[in-house]
């Protein structure tokens, strides 16, 4: 796959801008250099001190501060922390911490962490990655589906839907009959026409346990990525299954329908619901 | 010397329902050792005449039918009844038992010739001059041999039950050679039922039999029936074997002409050895200077001089049956399939018997199969015989893998790389493909091919390449093209650690600059968190690495970990001995290098 082969790149380069942060220190993110920490409740230079001093309860601490203040400047000490790297323990409050703040530029120093040897660094770094929305997110997400690591697998899953990563559409169609559930509920957000439709496809191919968290978000997409058409040959395929978790499928879809939703989805649903065919509303 | 029997010999011979016995009688207790003279004359008195040679034929057996084609390209033919043992080709026949009746077939045609009760007997062995057909049948409990002699009509001239086991018999010109008290051939004059002469051996003696004409007795050796058979009972005549290796299954050649060789599934028709013994004006030796011996799917072509590996056949289903020919080799399968094969172990056709069996027999001693296309090089060989052979193949495999070794072929890399690759292969085969990639000095293009391959879950590369033994073999050969694939490695988490730490140590040695950036990257996400000694190695390992060769940058950024109290104290304690010139050496001398790690699987 082509996002393989850039991925070292990718980290080398966070790691690098990682770096490049520290030297910046407490630049904040999404502001002017400057802006952020001038208005910044937190006393930046000691927090750093705090984060550099080698104490692991001083950092900690220094951690916890700038977690519960939520405040963006306090990104910058942290991702320069995980770009020296720390134990275990303080890197992973560290990746929790740029997570809660959801700074995009976090994704620099976050990637090399999503390739961490210990499982639950790199799931956490996933799930931050994920929180920060950063543009890097979507090319470590899709090296994730590549992994070794199921759990791994599900967060990239989930969040390639999440960032709406349409590059990772035939990765996840790869992932998804190796029962890679989360990549169902991906696809139902990020699918396109032909692409529902092949998804559609594979509902009574693959187990329903597998496709349901992608049925949901497939019939709320706008009719300009999901024709009308298609939602209705799923619904009437779900209503002819006859089973409690369809039926509670098509209940769900309703119930989230917006008001101003497809007229002839919503009658679909209603009939299909009824035990009619929605044929007659094609 | 007088020669007492210690076992009974109870002997019935009938000849249209004539006795023959006293002086003469076949088996006698009271025969006289007469150092070769009179199997001497018999010899010098049938020497111009040769016996007939086989057909060349190949005969399946299964539970509904014989299934027979003449080769190399001959027509297909089939009898309907099985066989209760492996059919025997002998000269235009094909022979076999089934049920109590003993029955030949012609082995171009298949069409049945005579057919003779046997009791409960089963078919031994059997040989054809052209007139005669002799075999022993035998019952399932030994000291029932039955020895018989029919003519064309289905007449049988001579009968002869013995409580002694009798071998495989072979015939010449009206005489019958039978194998007995695994020490003598007597022969028996057809006509008259005297025996006219005995042999006496040295060595086991259970086989008599025709090779394209020529007589031989023995079991592991034999000697020929030759002019020097005179000599055989002082261990002078003219002796052939086979050269001793071991060999998976402990595959064997004639085997005992006392036992059966029933139609089943057993593992012992698929375990054997087939040569043809042949003089020349050079001395006597196998025919292609070869011989066969199959493990299940696979035939190897041996040296008949040393054993040596001349190539492997692997098949689509287990080998039956084989035979050498004048030149070239045939090999029948349970699939039906009849591999014709050159002297050097090229393809020369094939045919198809039509049906899959239980047991095959195949006989092209007189043919001289023509190479239609050489065979691929024995290390693409080897490769293509492993990558078939099934998990059970266990012992096959090994023996492939200590062949594959001896070639100084850059072939080899790429075939055990593909080993340490495949989910097929056992894992103690795997180790031991590992410990041989760290020793290959060839074969660099395959090795950074292989490096260019990550665990892989969307594409099903579900095994990561062999990084540890690799990284051995590229930095034993200096090979700084490959420090951008290590360094890729290294922070690839799918990679066993042991992997990664030798990885990092050939980094230690071969890394450039250009890899700094994904040196610094594993430094930083490992330096506090090493948890296991070789990621402590692997870290201190790049460190070394980072102060070698990345300048002032790299130089302080060892020192800073180095000084951190986060730093995993192992970790700290090696790159404070990196940075400190005096006790380098000896810190560095107790992590494992790269000559070290060439024992490592």
């Amino acid at each position: 796959m082509p996002v393989r082969n850039h991925l070292p790149l990718i980290i080398g380069a966070a790691l690098a801008s990682a770096l490049f942060a520290t030297a910046v220190a407490a630049a904040p993110k999404a502001e002017k250099p400057g802006a952020a920490a001038a208005k910044s409740k937190l006393d930046l230079p000691s927090l750093q001190k705090a984060l550099e001093s080698g104490d692991e309860a001083r950092a900690q601490s220094a951690l916890e501060t700038i977690a519960s203040s939520g405040d963006p400047a306090g990104a910058a000490p942290v991702e320069a922390l995980l770009a020296r790297g720390a134990s275990a323990s303080l890197l992973a409050r560290a990746i929790e911490t740029l997570g809660i703040l959801a700074q995009p530029t976090s994704g620099a120093a976050l990637a090399p962490y999503a390739q961490h040897r210990t499982p639950e660094l790199r799931r956490a770094a996933l799930r931050a990655l994920i929180a920060t929305q950063s543009p890097l997110a979507g090319d470590v997400l899709r090296r994730a589906l590549h992994g070794s690591d199921p759990a791994q697998r599900a967060i990239a899953a989930r969040g390639l839907g999440q960032l709406n990563v349409r590059a990772a559409v035939p990765e996840l169609f790869s992932v998804l009959p190796k029962d890679v559930a989360e990549a169902a509920q991906s696809l139902g957000q990020l699918c396109v026409r032909e692409e529902c439709e092949k998804f559609t496809e594979l509902l009574g191919r693959l187990r329903f346990e597998v496709m349901e968290s992608g049925i949901v978000p497939l019939l709320l997409r706008p009719q300009a990525d999901v024709p009308d058409e298609l939602k209705l040959k799923l619904i009437e395929r779900l209503r002819r299954m006859a089973t409690q978790p369809a039926n509670q499928l098509l209940q769900t879809a309703l119930a989230k329908l917006p008001a101003d939703g497809s007229p002839r989805v919503k009658l679909g649903l209603e009939r299909a619901l009824k035990g009619y065919s929605v044929e007659e509303t094609k | 010397m007088t020669r007492l029997l210690s076992a009974s010999l109870l002997l019935t011979v009938a000849c249209g329902g004539n006795l023959a016995q006293g002086v003469g009688a076949p088996f006698s207790e009271t025969w006289q050792a007469d150092q070769g003279k009179s199997i001497a004359a018999l010899e010098a008195r049938l020497r111009a005449t040769k016996a007939p040679g086989a057909t060349a034929v190949a005969v399946g057996v299964n539970d509904s039918g014989l299934f027979g084609a003449s080769l190399p390209a001959g027509p297909r033919w089939t009898h309907s009844g099985t066989a209760d043992t492996v059919p025997i080709v002998a000269g235009e026949l094909v022979v076999a038992s089934n049920a109590g009746q003993l029955f030949a077939l012609d082995a171009k045609s298949g069409k049945q010739l005579w057919s003779v009760a046997i009791d409960d007997r089963m078919l031994r062995g059997a040989s054809d001059d052209g007139t005669y057909t002799v075999a022993v049948v035998a019952a399932d409990n030994q000291r029932k041999s039955r020895f018989l002699a029919v003519d064309r009509s289905g007449s049988v001239v001579r009968e002869i039950d013995s409580t002694i086991d009798l071998g495989f018999p072979a015939v010449k010109a009206g005489v019958a050679f039978i194998p007995w008290s695994s020490q003598y051939v007597s022969a028996v004059d057809l006509k008259s039922g005297e025996e006219v002469a005995r042999l006496l051996l040295r060595e086991i003696v259970t086989q008599a039999r025709n090779f394209n004409g020529e007589l031989w007795f023995g079991e592991k050796g034999l000697v020929r029936f030759d002019d020097k058979i005179r000599l055989a009972t002082t261990n002078q005549g003219t002796h052939l074997v086979l050269p001793a290796r071991q060999l998976p299954g402990k595959p064997v050649w004639l085997g005992s002409g006392n036992q059966l060789w029933p139609v089943s599934s057993s593992a012992r028709l698929k375990i054997r050895l087939a040569a043809t013994p042949v003089a020349a004006t050079d001395g006597v030796h196998f025919t292609d200077h070869a011989y066969l011996a199959s493990y299940f799917r696979v035939v190897l072509g041996l040296s008949d001089q040393d054993a040596t590996l001349h190539f492997v056949k692997s098949l689509g289903a287990d080998a039956l049956a084989m035979s050498s020919a004048e030149r070239g080799f045939a090999v029948c399968d349970a699939s039906g399939k009849v591999t014709l094969l050159s002297a050097q172990g090229g393809d020369a056709g094939s045919a198809d018997l039509g049906a899959r069996l239980t047991a095959c027999t195949v006989d092209v001693t007189a043919l001289r199969l023509e190479q239609a296309q050489p065979p691929a090089p024995l290390a693409e060989q080897i490769g293509q015989a492993l990558s078939e052979l099934t998990p059970d193949m266990a012992v096959a495999q090994k023996l492939l893998v200590d062949e594959l070794t001896k070639l100084d072929d850059p072939r080899v890399t790429k075939i055990l790389i593909d080993l340490t690759s495949s989910a097929k292969i056992p894992p103690d085969l795997r180790a031991a493909a590992r410990k041989l990639i760290a020793t290959r000095r060839t074969g660099k293009e395959y090795m950074l091919a292989a490096l260019e391959r990550h665990y892989d879950y969307v594409s099903d590369v579900l095994l990561p390449p062999p990084l540890g033994p690799l990284a051995d073999a590229l930095a034993a050969m200096n090979e700084v093209s490959a420090t951008p694939l290590l360094a890729r490695h290294l922070n690839d988490p799918a990679n066993d650690m042991a992997d990664v730490e030798r990885a990092a140590i050939a980094l230690g040695k071969l890394a450039t600059p250009a890899e700094y950036e994904e040196l610094r990257t594993f430094f930083a996400l490992y330096r506090a968190t090493a948890d296991e000694p070789s990621l402590v190695n692997a870290v201190v390992a790049v460190g070394g690495a980072l102060v070698r060769m990345g300048g002032a940058p790299g130089k302080a950024l060892v020192e800073r970990a180095a000084q951190d109290p986060l730093t995993q104290s192992e970790v700290k304690r090696g790159l404070t001995a990196l940075l400190t010139p005096e006790t380098a050496a000896p810190s560095a001398a107790k992590s494992p290098n790269v000559a070290q790690n060439a024992q490592r699987p």
